[in-house]
């Protein structure tokens, strides 16, 4: 039994003379697409197209509000993208339409119609730019497509400038708000600091040279003090002879009262001598001044010893005191810094507010209206003959490779010496006889 | 599993001079036919003269009459595993290019009963008798052959007949060859056999004949078909080869 193999592998020359041979595999795909190239615009209608181009230039500040401003690009394209794809929107549109009679639609229908494509703008790479928002529809008719995008951009120019009227004071009220904040944070701050400055006073960094000079004065007049006092200590000891001689005249005078009969001469003369140091002034006035003085001295001293120690107190107490003023300090300057921000940011947004209320009109503006179509978009009944052309060349390689791919017949001598091992006896080619009909598909040879 | 072949007894008609001139007067007898350049190559039959176009016929020709007369066969039958496949074609150009060829008779007999063309390949009339009766025994070569030139006589099938394998099984055609044989003498008989795969007429027409030819059509037979029949062919008779007809890679 001959074993049955495949075929002989195919060349390029084996390729190309088989689409030779096989020239009506593919003809006939172009002929059948040609043909339903060209009938295919009485089967898809008419399809109209309405565009409209919408220039949204943001405002331009400088500084902080420029972050503003690419917030407000973002929050303008949302509105164009989604809003007027909501099913508000398109509901309003298909009653408008399907009022007039023109395209009776659900709102998911249209939405179908309607194509939204934007470009430029800062957020895509074209910083400073202007963005471009292009709205079409998609009718078969050049009025209704005319009609539903106006209706969406009229809608969109309405929906925008209510959303921006209500941002803009949204945004001026935070940044009030906010400064407000701030303000009442910074007017507690430097209460405080106030109140430890006050409660602090004595010990405050900025008096410690001053501190320390007067606390070398008063030790000096300390020193000079003392030495007063040892001045008048020897000062009075010179003059405290004749009290002590008053005091020795007593103390005999009692003595010898006790042994001796008043009216002794010498108890007489004894009391005439204290009577005498008595009543003479030297006696008893350098003692009382004396004492006057250094009791004065000793006061001053106190007094002075007194401020030394709360100067030397407040000394050592200094540097804690120098830190907690230090944070109260920053803690002011924080205070200071985000009041100052809050305000420039509240001043931009009202100077924002400002220009929106000046330039209103032109935040979002109609580059291009929405124009009557003049042509339908379908291509022509050319070019889809054409595309159908394509399509069927490509359909006939196709069908073409896919009829040898799963051909069994043999087409070849190499085919026969491949699958049964036997070279051909003799090959007889195709024979192209004169006087045949070029255009019948009967071959000759076959009977 | 491929049987012995038959071999058929060649006439000694050489060696009788009196059957010599009988046979050349049967011959000169049978009716001639006209036959119409143009139409014989509308139809493919280009071996009619010497030619471009009959290269590759008179190439299966010589070699194929090499064979033959180094293995002394003598008749040789054409079929192909299916129909269409150009059989016919090949027979008549092959008996128009044997009769050129030589000056020795050819028989050109058709007999794929089921779906005769010679006739409208050759641009013939209908005419009677076909080469059924020939089969049948009921008429004679010279009743039913015609000469379509010096050296090659032929017979035609008229009209499509369903009973062909029956025809061909009939125990007639054997003496009906022989004495086809016996009275013309033909160096060589072309048998247009029926398609082998198409039911048994032809593997009953092999079993008469010497040595067998298949002829299958490029891009219409298939690898199975041409398996089968070179198996059906080599069993019943000397297979000389596979003729790949048709074939746009020569």
């Amino acid at each position: 039994m001959t074993t049955v193999r495949h075929s002989a592998p195919p060349d390029l020359g084996y390729i190309l003379a088989t689409l030779r041979f096989r020239w009506r595999s593919i003809v006939l795909p172009i002929v059948a697409f040609t043909i339903l190239g060209g009938l295919a615009p009485l089967f898809l209608g008419e399809r109209y197209i309405s565009k409209a181009t919408l220039l949204i230039d943001p405002p331009r500040l400088a500084g902080a509000g420029s972050d503003a401003v690419l917030t407000e690009e973002i929050e303008t394209l949302r509105i164009v993208e989604q809003h007027a794809l909501s099913d508000a929107v398109l509901t309003a549109l298909a009653e408008e339409l399907g009022g007039l009679g023109g395209l009776d639609e659900t709102p998911e229908e249209l939405r179908d119609r309607i194509t939204l494509t934007t470009s430029g703008g800062p957020g895509r790479g074209a910083p400073g730019m202007p963005i471009l928002a292009e709205i079409s529809f998609v009718a078969p008719t050049a009025d209704l497509a005319l009609r539903a995008t106006k209706q969406i951009v009229a809608f969109i120019l309405s929906e925008q400038s209510a959303q921006r009227a209500s941002h803009s004071g949204g945004t001026v009220a935070h940044f009030a708000a906010e400064a407000e904040r701030l303000s009442w944070t910074l007017a507690r701050a430097e209460e405080r600091l106030s109140e430890f400055e006050r409660q602090n006073q004595a010990a405050l960094p900025d008096s410690l040279s001053f501190r320390r000079t007067q606390q070398a004065a008063l030790r000096d007049r300390l020193m000079q003090l003392d030495m007063e006092r040892a001045n008048l200590d020897s000062a009075g000891k010179a003059e405290s002879g004749g009290s002590e001689q008053l005091t020795k005249l007593r103390a005999d005078r009692a003595a010898l009262g006790a042994v001796l009969a008043p009216d002794n001469k010498r108890l007489i003369t004894l009391d005439a001598q204290i009577e005498a140091l008595t009543e003479s002034p030297s006696g008893a006035t350098p003692d009382t001044e004396f004492q006057i003085r250094s009791s004065a001295l000793a006061k001053q001293q106190d007094e002075l010893r007194s401020e030394i120690d709360a100067l030397s107190l407040s000394i050592e107490d200094t540097p804690r005191i120098a830190n907690q003023l230090s944070a109260l300090q920053r803690e002011v300057r924080m205070a200071e810094r985000d009041f100052e921000t809050a305000l420039a940011k509240k001043n931009a947004a009202e100077a924002s507010t400002r220009v929106e209320r000046i330039d209103t009109d032109r935040y979002i503006a109609v580059l291009h209206p929405p124009a009557l179509p003049e042509h339908s978009e379908n291509p022509g009944q050319t070019t889809l003959a054409a595309i159908g052309a394509a399509l069927g060349i490509f359909a006939g390689v196709v069908l073409v490779f896919a009829r040898e791919l799963f051909d069994t017949t043999i087409s070849r001598p190499a085919d026969l010496r491949a699958s049964l091992g036997l070279d051909p006896f003799e090959v007889i080619p195709i024979l192209a006889p004169r006087k045949m009909n070029r255009f019948s598909l009967h071959l000759p040879g076959l009977h | 599993m491929q049987t012995q072949p038959m071999q058929h007894e060649a006439p000694g008609f050489f060696d009788d001079p009196f059957a010599l001139r009988s046979k050349d007067f049967a011959w000169s007898q049978l009716p001639t036919i006209t036959l119409d350049s143009e139409i014989l190559r509308t139809n493919a039959i280009l071996t009619r003269r010497s030619s471009a176009e009959s290269r590759h016929f008179d190439t299966l020709r010589s070699r194929t009459h090499r064979k033959m007369r180094a293995e002394g066969w003598r008749r040789l039958a054409i079929c192909s595993p299916t129909s269409e496949s150009g059989a016919s074609t090949v027979a008549l150009n092959l008996a128009f290019s044997f009769a050129r060829q030589t000056d020795e008779r050819v028989i050109s007999v058709e007999a794929n009963l089921g779906a005769p063309s010679h006739l409208c390949m050759l641009g013939q009339p209908t005419q009677n008798p076909s080469t059924i009766r020939l089969f049948e025994g009921q008429d004679d070569f010279a009743k039913v052959g015609v000469r379509a030139g010096p050296s090659l006589g032929m017979a035609f099938a008229t009209h499509p007949r369903d009973d062909g394998s029956d025809i061909l099984r009939n125990p007639s055609l054997s003496t009906s060859l022989k004495q086809l044989d016996a009275g013309f003498a033909p160096a060589i008989t072309v048998f247009d056999a029926p398609p082998l795969l198409e039911g048994d007429a032809a593997l009953s027409l092999l079993d008469h004949v010497d040595c067998v030819l298949i002829v299958a059509r490029a891009d219409r037979s298939t690898r199975r078909e041409i398996d089968l029949a070179e198996r059906l062919a080599s069993e019943r008779s000397n297979l000389i080869g596979i003729v790949l007809n048709g074939c746009r890679f020569a």
